[in-house]
């Protein structure tokens, strides 16, 4: 046997490049393989981290108009915004025997003291501090990292008097920050860990496709190993061993790959910030694990392509004829579009896990369906290109991809896939963002406005005075609390003088001299119907309950008309724009699964551009005496290059749409059933920049071989008999 | 008769292994010509000399008084489609391409319409009595069936002359006897010359004339004087 792996292996002009390709191949995908585990892994963490945030909503926390327990920390938490950046703030009183610690600081801020995570405080020193920094009062120092979920993060924990925070919505008192964390990361970590497990099949490919290629061009001294009596099983294990050592130091390559990586793939943001690069560390038993499972992949691989490969004893590759895909193979497509379908319709009345398991599993098995149809439409559209062909390049490329639906489709399967999950998330994310529309829709907060509450006790005539004397803010429109009883409205509804809707943002103006509406759908993102306006009594209005400042629109206005409100009437005013209040859903969710997408497409059209070139090449060398014939007759190099053209571009071409066009329905289905009635429009310019680019390398890949092609069908290189 | 096909002084070497020795052949229009000889002797590589396949280190060969091997392998490429037909030993069908299609491939390279290239295909495959197996693929076809499909591509563009290599050597000899009567046959009618390289004598006996090859120099010729 070790004369048979010595024979085997030793020599030739491939027997340093296909190993290195495998190497290469194994490396690259462990690597990228372990940095998707540790994001999984780190999202838990970073979870786990900030949990600490949610204390005041946990059942331990008591409200604050019960009697203080003693050392309890007095809490509200809430969010601002500056500069377009969402910022987390815990508004704290604690008295000064309390021997509780928050977590990530030293000890409690003092009333108007703030401490702040590196990123906002790096904010706060950026912007001017009539933009922020007046919010929050003197800084006391740093929130460590142990408390924080990224290097991103915007946090404060601001320091105040304790009837100032007693007065704030959802004040608590606090006897510990442990809490559960919000899991938002679940469904980041679904999607990666398919990504994850995706990853294992291009490598596969690959391998599998390099190990056919060296099969190829080591056909005669496989043939001499199997005349001199090597069965085929021998020579497999020879080709597999080969494989389990290449892929050992692949593997292993990997793991070090991975962690010179890690900073780099720590600047991704996920679930709303970047990563520590320490999260993204994998343990090592984890690694070990990994290893050995690429290891096992990379071997089976490589025996099952030299199987296929059917070295005979003559040293012909065996002529697979393989079996005529069946219609069959659109069940699958069929089946999880249908269950996506059925769970977005019935949204509402399915609960969160089983829909959770609707959307993911409809996706995979989507997926899978247009691996599965693959070949059968590759199958459908040869058969289209060989009948309709006017050149020789389309008929021979048409009728050898007939006879082979199911290899030719396999060399471009990985970027068929990257392409799907790109359209779906960037389709959705640019759907979405595209509903977003702030301006001009009637019956919502124009997109320059702020719309703040006015609490009990905050001097509002000094508040309207100091954000109409705010740079950049046109108007202050004040409205009125009202009488629940008196004017039948729902409670806490605040009634505005009907002069006053068409700077509101209303085409219509109210029959009676005030009118309320509802807040929620004031600030929704939906376009779609008109607002209810419901007509007040003039007699039952009362003070000054809540105002929309009207701004020129710039971010520096609006940022500083906030800050003139937060210092007049506290954080409870809670202003807002639309903007802020819409996108903090499903929009970012999309986008930053749309930037994974892009960058899971990217490494995945890398591979597949390398096995569709290696591929074509052992298409190329597999063929050589046959299309050196073709050169003998007299066909131009040119049309030989047409041909190899042709082979990689309908498969591409063909399945590339059905890729296309089943992420843009998904995604449509997704979007327009779960987040309310948006249809998807274009996708973003990124889609389309990543779709060129994975075109570009495709043919460019094809394009590589043109070396191959001439090498190994030049006219002088092949020998008639 | 004038030649159709002309060398002189033709040598070629592989390494240090030399081929050709200095070869004069002249083959008239219409001639059926075996070239004969051991193995190694040389004879498949004049062949490919001939056809402007190979290009010798020395010498010259004159297809129609225009000198072939000083062309580039664009042009000869265009000789090659348009005046020479090839037929080899085995392995030389598309595996992919019907019977019809394969006959067809040298039409569409020249540029010929799909429809005019199949209906020319099929008379040929019908003139070879090959109707009925137009749309089998090579692995479908018996061994003289493939080689007669060959044939019919090798004349599909009417050739001025035909390149045979061992056109039989992969045949019994009842379907070796019957593939070359019909390829004579055909030959004949239209007037194509033949280079046909064989071991068998019975091959060589359709020939008008032998030339043997022996170390990489012609060492006989029968029949008419090379």
């Amino acid at each position: 046997m070790a004369f048979l792996v010595r024979l085997a292996l030793l020599g030739g002009r491939s027997s340093l490049g296909r190993p290195l390709g495998i190497v290469l191949g194994v490396a690259l995908g462990m690597a990228l393989f372990l940095l998707m585990l540790g994001a999984v892994i780190a999202l838990d963490s970073r979870d786990d981290r900030t949990a600490w945030l949610n204390a005041t909503t946990e059942s331990s926390a008591i409200p604050a108009d019960r009697a203080a327990p003693r050392g309890a920390i007095l809490a509200a938490r809430d969010e601002t915004s500056a500069a377009g950046e969402v910022i987390a703030r815990l508004i704290v009183a604690a008295p000064a025997e309390t021997a509780l610690p928050i977590p990530g600081i030293p000890s409690a801020p003092p009333a108007g003291s703030y401490y702040a995570s590196p990123a906002l405080q790096a904010l706060v020193a950026r912007l001017p501090p009539d933009r922020l920094g007046n919010r929050f009062g003197s800084f006391a120092g740093t929130i460590g990292d142990a408390a924080l979920s990224s290097p991103d993060t915007l946090v404060a924990i601001v320091g105040a008097a304790p009837d100032a925070v007693r007065a704030l919505p959802g004040a608590v008192y606090l006897t510990s920050f442990a809490a559960s964390p919000t899991d938002l990361g679940a469904a980041y970590q679904i999607v990666i860990l398919i990504g994850a497990i995706g990853l294992f099949f291009p490598v596969g490919l690959l391998i599998m496709i390099v190990t056919k290629l060296g099969a190829v061009s080591r056909i005669e001294r496989f043939a001499t190993l199997r005349l001199i009596g090597a069965s085929p099983r021998q020579i497999a294990f020879v080709v597999a061993l080969e494989s389990f050592l290449t892929a050992t130091v692949g593997a292993a390559l990997g793991v070090v790959l991975a962690a010179v990586l890690r900073p780099l793939a720590a600047i991704i943001p996920l679930n709303g910030g970047s990563f520590f690069p320490q999260d993204l560390a994998v343990p090592a038993s984890w690694s070990l694990l990994a290893v050995g499972a690429m290891v096992v992949a990379a071997t089976l691989a490589s025996a099952i392509g030299i199987r296929r490969a059917g070295i005979s004893p003559l040293g012909a590759t065996r002529a697979i004829r393989e079996r005529t895909p069946r219609p069959w193979r659109i069940l699958p497509l069929l089946v999880g579009a249908g269950l996506i379908g059925y769970t977005a319709m019935n949204a509402g009345d399915i609960d969160g896990t089983v829909m959770t398991f609707g959307i993911v599993g409809g996706f995979a098995i989507v997926a899978a369906g247009i691996v599965v149809i693959g070949p059968w439409l590759t199958y459908q559209l040869s058969g289209l290109v060989s009948r309709r062909a006017g050149s020789a390049a389309a008929l021979i490329a048409g009728s050898r991809i007939r006879m082979t639906p199911v290899a030719t489709f396999r060399s471009v399967s990985g970027l068929v896939i990257a392409v799907f999950m790109v359209t779906v998330f960037a389709t959705a994310a640019g759907g979405v963002m595209q509903s977003l529309r702030v301006d001009g829709v009637d019956g919502t907060l124009p997109a320059d406005a702020l719309l703040a509450d006015l609490p009990a006790g905050a001097d509002a005539d000094a508040v309207i005075a100091a954000t109409l004397a705010v740079p950049g803010v046109n108007a202050v429109i004040v409205g009125r609390a009202v009488d629940p009883i008196a004017t039948e409205v729902h409670p806490g509804s605040v009634a505005w003088a009907a002069e006053d809707f068409p700077a509101l943002g209303f085409a219509a103006v109210p029959d009676a001299p005030f009118a309320t509406f509802d807040r929620t759908s004031y600030l929704a993102s939906q376009q779609e119907g008109r607002l209810e306006v419901v007509a007040v009594r003039g007699a039952a209005v009362g003070v000054a309950g809540a105002i929309v400042v009207r701004t020129d629109g710039t971010a520096e206005a609006i940022d500083r008309a906030r800050t003139a409100i937060e210092v007049g009437a506290g954080p409870a005013a809670a202003p807002i724009t639309r903007v802020e209040a819409v996108q903090l859903g499903i929009q970012r969710i999309l986008h930053e699964l749309a930037v994974v997408a892009y960058l899971g497409a990217f490494v995945s059209i890398a591979i597949a551009g390398c096995s569709l070139a290696i591929a074509t090449a052992a298409a190329v060398i597999d063929r050589r005496r046959v299309l050196g014939l073709l050169r003998l007759m007299g066909m131009p190099a040119s049309q030989l290059h047409r041909m190899v053209g042709f082979e990689a571009a309908v498969p591409l071409v063909g399945v590339l749409g059905l890729s296309v066009a089943a992420g843009y329905l998904v995604a449509d289905v997704i979007v327009e059933n779960l987040a309310g009635g948006i249809d998807v429009g274009w996708p973003e310019p990124m889609y389309f920049v990543a779709l060129a680019l994975g075109l570009i390398l495709a043919l460019g890949a094809v394009a590589a071989t043109v070396g191959t092609i001439r090498r190994n069908t030049a006219v002088s290189a092949t020998r008639f008999e | 008769m004038t030649a159709v096909l002309e060398a002189r002084g033709l040598k070629k070497s592989f390494g240090r292994n030399e081929a050709l020795r200095g070869i004069d052949v002249s083959i008239r229009r219409g001639e059926i010509v075996a070239i004969m000889g051991p193995s190694g002797s040389g004879k498949s590589t004049l062949l490919h000399c001939l056809a402007g396949v190979t290009v010798p280190d020395a010498g010259i060969v004159r297809f129609n008084g225009t000198a072939i091997s000083t062309l580039d392998e664009t042009a000869r490429g265009r000789l090659r489609l348009g005046d020479f037909g090839f037929v080899f030993q085995f392995g030389q069908l598309l595996p992919e391409l019907t019977a019809i299609d394969n006959v067809a491939v040298p039409l569409l390279l020249a540029g010929e319409r799909r429809a005019a290239a199949s209906a020319r295909a099929a008379e040929w495959l019908v003139r070879l009595g090959l109707d009925g197996k137009a749309q089998r693929r090579p692995q479908e076809l018996s061994g003289g069936e493939a080689q007669r499909v060959a044939i019919a591509r090798a004349l599909v563009t009417k050739p001025a002359v035909l390149f045979a290599d061992e056109p039989t050597g992969s045949l019994d000899s009842l379907a070796a006897e019957g593939v070359m009567k019909l390829m004579i046959e055909l030959v004949r009618e239209s007037g194509t010359t033949v280079v046909v390289v064989t071991h068998d004598s019975r091959t060589a006996a359709y020939a008008d004339r032998d030339i043997i090859v022996r170390d990489g120099r012609v060492s006989v010729a029968l029949g008419e004087a090379a």
